[in-house]
């Protein structure tokens, strides 16, 4: 029987030192953590599952600073109702919008939004009709000792069908579903409430709107 | 001189050739200067990257690395331990200027993405982390209040990412774990800013890991000294000793094949260019004096129709300049 190390029998003891200093240094490089913007991390395969009939998708990138510089943030800063945080929220943050394509046509939006969550950050995405109604909701990643309870989809699935009018008249009736992460659950309303008022602000209003079906 | 003379004038009445082979030539000159200024962008990087990790020599418990990447890949934690006890050994020597203790745990986040888990690392460090590393700053907070506190020091980007502040609290997964930020380490260009690092004494506490390390930087008094220090520790049981210039080595050794295909890619679009350069030239030479080129003189080359013009020049031998 083989044992752990026989697969190092032919390599010289230095190549063994070195490789394994090599390890350590490539696996502390592999921690790097990505940029601060929320992007997708697999677009291709996240566009798909979410759109199966999707046959590609298109990505802009938008800050409120190019699209409407000081007087928009203070805009959305006032809809929602909230001050935005000047690190983490600053007008240059660049947000990604992901237009959903079938052929020719964009048949969905998709964005994501980083939101400060009480044990690390949250990265909340949301996919929309044409008119900004949420058709599917998931955390891209989420730190807390009860993020599967938020992860869950029969927590996500409650903001099906919700619209940013929805969170202007008061955040939905809509229960936490944790026990002790109440910073989280309104995180979440929170960061879903600025998606969707970025998305308008951004993209939706720089498009004509669409009759619903 | 006269060739290239005709040549040069040629160059500007066939300009869509002249064009394309310009176009060709300046592919050529850009492809070799990219990928030359990425090769040496590359090498510059990893020393850089090598020379911030702050000391010479890295003890590592023995095993394959092999092994420990296939775990890792895999979802294990795939890293060896070796006994606090050779810390204490190895630090009492007068050969060194300095020396840190590292205790790196990985944990597997079930719930870090969407479908799919990621791991995180945390490494466990000591006081002299920082004398390692005298061009480490603090962008807010500070040192750890004790040696044993639940607090953590993040790196630039891992704070970016996390959105923490000092103050805040940050979850350890797996562990069940709550840490406070302690301090956010300015950017560094290295590895460290996507890092969170703990006292070493909560790393081992929080991951049960009592009395384990994962590596010893080791920083000498002087570097010549480097070969020796490292055959006195070959008597050390359980232990590696790995100099950052063998790291350097071996990585660089494991691009090579790449850097030989992107060298290959590179010496072909030249040979390409050179090839159509001379292409051009001798078209526009032989187009403008074909009897030049034959080795006749133009009055006979005139007379001869063009089924006798070859045999009239076979006995001559051809020429170009």
């Amino acid at each position: 029987m083989k044992t752990g190390y026989s697969c190092c029998n032919s390599i010289s003891m230095v190549n063994k030192s070195a490789l394994c200093g090599l390890l350590l240094f490539i696996a502390s490089i592999g921690v790097a953590y990505a940029a601060v913007g929320c992007t997708l991390n697999d677009p291709d395969r996240d566009v798909k599952r979410l759109f199966p009939e999707s046959t590609g998708y298109r990505t802009d990138f938008l800050s409120i600073k190019e699209v409407g510089g000081n007087a928009l943030y203070e805009k959305i800063s006032a809809e929602l109702g909230d001050t935005l945080d000047p690190i983490y929220e600053s007008s240059d943050v660049p947000y990604s919008f992901y237009d959903v394509l079938k052929g020719k046509e964009v048949i969905a939006h998709i964005h994501g939004v980083n939101q400060k969550g009480k044990y690390g950050g949250m990265q909340l995405i949301i996919a929309t009709d044409l008119n900004g109604k949420i058709t599917a909701f998931f955390y891209q990643k989420m730190s807390s000792p009860e993020a599967g309870v938020f992860m869950n989809k029969q927590f996500t699935s409650k903001f099906v069908g919700l619209t940013l009018e929805d969170f202007l008249r008061g955040y939905p009736k809509i229960s936490d579903p944790s026990k002790s992460s109440e910073y989280d659950f309104r995180a979440t309303m929170r960061g879903l409430k600025k998606n969707l008022i970025l998305l308008k602000e951004l993209k939706l209003n720089k498009i004509a709107p669409v009759k619903p079906q | 001189m006269k060739a290239l003379g005709i040549a040069y004038k040629n160059l500007f009445r066939k300009k869509i050739r002249t064009s394309l082979t310009v176009g060709g030539v300046a592919i050529a000159v850009a492809v070799l200067v990219s990928l030359m200024g990425f090769d040496a962008g590359y090498q510059r990087s990893l020393n850089r990257d090598i020379d911030k990790l702050g000391y010479h020599l890295l003890v590592t418990a023995k095993g394959c690395p092999y092994e420990a990447a296939t775990l890792m890949l895999k979802g294990g934690g795939g890293l060896r331990y070796m006994e606090e006890d050779v810390f204490k050994r190895i630090s009492s020597d007068t050969r060194i200027d300095k020396v840190s203790p590292q205790l790196v745990a990985s944990v597997y986040n079930q719930e870090g993405g969407q479908q799919r888990g990621a791991f995180a690392l945390y490494m466990g460090i000591g006081p002299s982390f920082l004398e390692l590393k005298p061009w480490v700053k603090f962008k807010s907070g500070g040192w750890f209040s004790s040696t044993d506190a639940n607090e953590a020091i993040m790196g630039y980007e891992a704070a970016e990412l996390e959105q923490r502040s000092v103050g805040d609290e940050i979850f350890v997964p797996g562990v069940e774990q709550v840490l406070k930020v302690k301090g956010i380490i300015e950017r560094t260009g290295t590895q460290d800013d996507g890092m969170v690092f703990l006292p070493l004494s909560t790393a081992q506490k929080i991951f049960n890991l009592s009395g384990k390390l994962t590596g010893i930087g080791i920083k000498l008094k002087d570097v010549r000294q480097i070969p020796a220090f490292e055959e006195s520790l070959y008597n050390e049981p359980g232990i590696q000793v790995v100099s950052l210039a063998q790291v350097r080595g071996t990585i660089l050794n494991l691009v090579s094949s790449s850097r030989a295909m992107v060298n290959s890619v590179a010496m072909i679009a030249i040979f390409i260019a050179i090839i159509g350069v001379t292409n051009t030239v001798l078209m526009s030479f032989i187009r403008r004096r074909p009897w030049y080129f034959l080795g006749c003189d133009r009055k006979r080359f005139d007379r001869a129709g063009n089924t006798q013009r070859p045999a009239l020049c076979a006995s001559r031998p051809a020429r170009i300049y």
